[in-house]
């Protein structure tokens, strides 16, 4: 450290201590800042000495999250080992949901496909239609019970380049055709919604 | 997954869709969540738990946490701050644990840079703070890195670590002091 800077340390030192904040200290300047200046104290906006903290104060707060940024930058990155762990044990506990039953011809053997999985199946019809992202799927209705209408409600996300009505319709048609070969679901109806976060920002549930 | 114009995998989706991905059972869409938010979620416990062990654990049990609570999620935009509060909250349950088994001696301060040199030497403001963080005592460094980095409250602060709100204050008065400091030193 320069000769210049380590005075410059020392005066911005005795600069934090109250003496030098016209009364203030530092304690009540964060405490300040952290209501977002409300309300307005007149003996604190209007000393120079306080404000050069105050300003400090917001420097320190603005670098804060670029620091904890830094630090995840400059960290060795995990190796595919340590992802695989954690995937590992999630794996066991997917979310498969309700059984839904298949028919057999015989009758003593029972058959069934997971909520879980007629779900991953709408994911995959999605996944080979260019330009389009099915989100999430609900299938309301009662799946335990053959032959009760079930209605399919898709979520989904289009890219910009897409036609949406296009594949909108694609993605119906293909959908009903997977289910029809994969499952027994009596499907009265395919709702597909497009999520549109600046369109519609509260529906996100 | 078909190649979608501009967007060949999932890696390129936001936050949003891949979280109702995940909660809708796709592995692989939280896995790209999980290498997204990783590095962030590990700076981050290391600088409250100061022990590169328990950092581990923690992010572990906490994407395993985060993967179960998924579909309960409502404001999927906020995933990144849903992750920052159960890490926080399982890197606090830690700390309790290793307060009662009064431990202490067998962990390491997790400390980015590998010297304590003074901040001039930094390469970086990010760089000088860093170390100065490192050389803070750890209650400071906690309560600075929950108020700066967590975003909470004095109030929750204190309840969070079981220390008077006045000491709280103290702490926090004294680290933004500490970091000020070495700010303005290395200008």
């Amino acid at each position: 450290m320069t000769d210049d800077s380590l005075s410059r340390a020392r005066n911005d030192r005795d600069a934090l201590d109250s003496a030098h904040l016209d009364g203030h200290t530092i304690e009540e300047l964060g405490e300040y800042l952290d209501r977002g200046r409300e309300p307005r104290d007149e003996s604190i906006e209007t000393s120079a000495a306080a404000q050069h903290a105050l300003a400090a104060l917001s420097r320190l707060r603005s670098v804060a999250p670029k620091l904890i940024e830094a630090e995840a930058d400059s960290a060795p990155v995990r190796p595919p080992s340590w992802f695989k762990t954690i995937l590992d044990q999630i794996g066991v506990q997917a979310h498969a949901g309700r059984d839904i039953p298949l028919h057999h011809e015989d009758e003593r053997t029972t058959l069934q496909i997971s909520e879980g999985a007629v779900r991953a199946l709408i994911r995959d019809v999605g996944d080979a239609i260019d330009g389009i992202l099915v989100e999430r799927s609900k299938l309301d209705g009662d799946v335990e019970t053959p032959g009760e209408p079930v209605r399919v409600r898709i979520d989904v996300s289009i890219y910009s380049t897409a036609e949406p009505s296009e594949v909108l319709e694609e993605l119906n048609r293909e959908v009903a055709a997977a289910l029809a070969t994969h499952t027994e679901l009596n499907v009265a109806a395919i709702e597909v919604k497009v999520r549109d976060f600046d369109r519609d920002p509260e529906d996100v549930s | 997954m078909a190649s979608l114009p501009g967007h060949d995998s999932l890696a390129d989706a936001d936050d949003g869709s891949l979280a109702h991905r995940a909660a809708d059972g796709d592995i692989r869409a939280f896995e790209v969540l999980m290498r997204r938010y990783e590095p962030l979620l590990s700076a981050y416990a290391a600088r409250l738990l100061g022990s590169y062990t328990d950092t581990d654990d923690v992010v572990q049990e906490s994407f395993i946490i985060a993967w179960q609570q998924l579909p309960t999620l409502h404001e999927v935009r906020a995933v990144r701050r849903w992750l920052l509060t159960i890490v926080t909250r399982k890197s606090l349950d830690r700390l309790r644990v290793r307060q009662n088994h009064d431990d202490i001696d067998d962990h390491e301060v997790a400390s980015p840079t590998e010297s304590p040199e003074s901040a001039a030497d930094a390469s970086s403001l990010e760089d000088a703070l860093s170390r100065a963080l490192s050389a803070l005592p750890e209650d400071q460094r906690r309560c600075w890195v929950l108020r700066e980095i967590g975003g909470y409250g004095y109030d929750e602060i204190a309840e969070q670590l079981e220390l008077p709100v006045s000491t709280v204050r103290g702490l926090l008065a004294r680290s933004r002091k500490t970091l000020m400091r070495e700010m303005e030193a290395w200008r």
